[in-house]
């Protein structure tokens, strides 16, 4: 066990490492793209704490999401507030939400629970349409140049700037990583996972089963918001197609690909599907077909995901 | 002396059908007392209305003096009311270890506690193993030791020796002798030479109400007790 538990560390270490390194051989277009993967990919983990660890699946992290990417867009475009409390307002409208919807939601199981965040998040959805005076809508907001200027300590950054924005996500990324595996390893990690391989057990070990469902919810839902604000701010656009169901399906799929109740998983499925998607358009408009077809060989063959196959087969000790 | 638990006029029904119906059962401190009765007699039912499975429809349970009746469950276990199942429910994927500290962790125990408690029932030696790969008898101690890790102040097992060898039944036996010294102890039961070894006193239900309860000695020459389960 000990030993595994380094050989966790080190592994990601080595990935943080190598994305680091990273930054300075990648061409500019797949620096762009990495830049996006990993701000994609938080919002993937972020899945994978409710989905992978707690077994609460659910189809509307997309309201999440655009939590984070309308709490920091909006009142850096109708409010000129500058990109720090931006982020914070991201995070904490990621928390309100994920809070109000888990205490409603988590009173459902199952296919239940499935339809009971897929509503809240199309509520969510048109509501961002139904302000489109304030949220333009599908067109959505684009933020100025000048609004995206990060302060730092003795100077000031624009995240327009392509190194910036790679470096901004991916100390995002770290960050999310290593609390991730601090989650997973950490007594109430174990006690999530027990909770989602048999709950009612947990409830007659004395374990408050909803409010650490909630809790997981919540940190989920901050997560996710978390990518949602750093999107904003980075990408400069926030619209309401990250509000849509696809939103909501897209981290499912990462997770699934990558490898459900993994650490390293979403970041793998995220980056595969996002060159998958980008690969597949080159060749034809039917791209989604091929992402359809990539996905079924996936359940048929590694229905663990990648990094999950791995860990049963080789690897056991991969958190 | 005030029992440890009581239930007064507890009810519980399923559909029509009356579970369990108006039970008046009180248990003192520091006894052994043995549930048994027929199939669909409300056994399970009334432990489960004890330890808040299954919630209450009319009546109380007091437990240390105080009324739990409207209590979560997992409140109740915090109190000291531990529950093992009946079919075991163990965690297939871990490893015995992890199972037992999973139960001691809620009372702010760690590892050191859960290697003492399976010392305790004997099975220190599988501490590593995976939960899932043991034999049946060994996971039906596996789930006795969460029980114990939980620091209960009163334990009921839900038919512990179902599918038991022989000779896993007299370790058990000798084990529970041992565990009694410390904690209550209510066991739903169908083996009567389990029965007969380890109670203090024995509660017969049937159709939901009790039938009988008395010593043993009592229960064994019990014309009614005799008629209804017995079979003599």
């Amino acid at each position: 066990m000990k030993g595994g538990e380094h050989r966790a560390i080190w592994l990601h270490a080595a990935l943080v490492a190598g994305l680091a390194g990273l930054h300075f051989v990648l061409p500019d277009y797949h620096h762009g793209i990495f830049a996006r993967v990993m701000v994609l990919a938080v919002f993937a983990m972020g899945y994978n704490i409710a989905f992978g660890y707690t077994g609460l699946l659910s189809l509307g992290h997309a309201m999440f999401f655009a939590a984070g990417l309308y709490g920091a867009a909006l009142p850096i475009y109708h409010l000129d507030w500058s990109v720090w409390p931006s982020l914070g307002m991201g995070l904490l409208a990621g928390l309100v939400l994920a809070v109000i919807v888990g205490c409603l939601a988590l009173r459902t199981v199952g296919v239940a629970f499935m339809i009971v965040t897929l509503m809240f998040s199309q509520v969510f959805y048109l509501t961002t349409l139904y302000f489109t005076t304030y949220t333009r809508g599908e067109e959505g907001l684009v933020l100025p140049q000048a609004a995206r200027m990060l302060a730092l300590p003795g100077q000031t950054v624009s995240l327009a700037n392509a190194d910036m924005r790679y470096w901004v996500a991916f100390i995002l990324f770290g960050v999310t990583l290593a609390f991730s595996l601090a989650l997973v390893r950490s007594r109430f990690g174990r006690s999530l996972v027990a909770i989602r391989e048999n709950e009612e057990r947990m409830r007659m070990l004395g374990y408050d089963v909803f409010a650490s469902k909630l809790a997981a919810m919540a940190i989920s839902g901050v997560v996710s918001a978390a990518a949602g604000s750093a999107y904003a701010v980075l990408f400069g656009y926030a619209g309401s197609g990250f509000a849509s169901i696809q939103y909501s399906i897209l981290p499912l799929l990462w997770v699934l690909l990558g490898g459900a109740a993994t650490v390293l998983g979403p970041f793998i499925g995220t980056l595969i599907m996002f060159y998958l998607i980008d690969v597949a358009s080159s060749y034809t408009t039917a791209h989604m077909l091929v992402v359809g077809v990539a996905l079924i060989l996936l359940i048929l063959y590694f229905p663990k995901g990648i990094v999950g196959t791995i860990r049963a087969k080789w690897l056991r000790w991969l958190p | 002396m005030t029992p440890l638990l009581e239930t007064r006029n507890l009810s519980r029904s399923f559909g029509g059908l009356k579970a369990v119906d108006g039970v008046d059962f009180s248990l003192q401190q520091g006894e052994v007392r043995a549930l048994i009765g027929p199939n669909g007699a409300g056994k399970t039912t009334f432990v489960s209305l004890i330890c808040g499975r299954v919630p209450v429809e009319r009546g109380a349970v007091i437990f240390d003096g105080r009324e739990i009746t409207r209590l979560p469950a997992n409140k109740r276990v915090r109190a000291g009311i531990a529950y093992t199942f009946q079919i075991t429910s163990i965690f297939a994927n871990l490893s015995v270890l992890e199972n037992v500290e999973l139960a001691g962790n809620r009372a702010g125990e760690g590892e050191e506690s859960a290697r003492a408690d399976l010392e305790r029932i004997g099975i220190a030696d599988l501490a590593e193993q995976k939960a899932g790969d043991l034999a049946y008898g060994h996971q039906r101690l596996v789930e006795i030791a969460m029980g114990l890790a939980l620091k209960p102040r009163l334990l009921i097992l839900d038919e512990p020796t179902q599918g038991l060898s022989v000779d896993e039944i007299e370790a058990f036996i000798a084990l529970m002798g041992e565990i009694a010294r410390e904690t209550t102890v209510l066991l739903i039961e169908h083996n009567m030479h389990v029965v007969m070894e380890l109670s203090h006193r024995i509660t017969v239900m049937e159709r939901g109400r009790i039938l009988a309860e008395g010593t043993p000695e009592e229960i064994r020459n019990d014309p009614a007790v005799q008629r209804a389960y017995l079979g003599a």
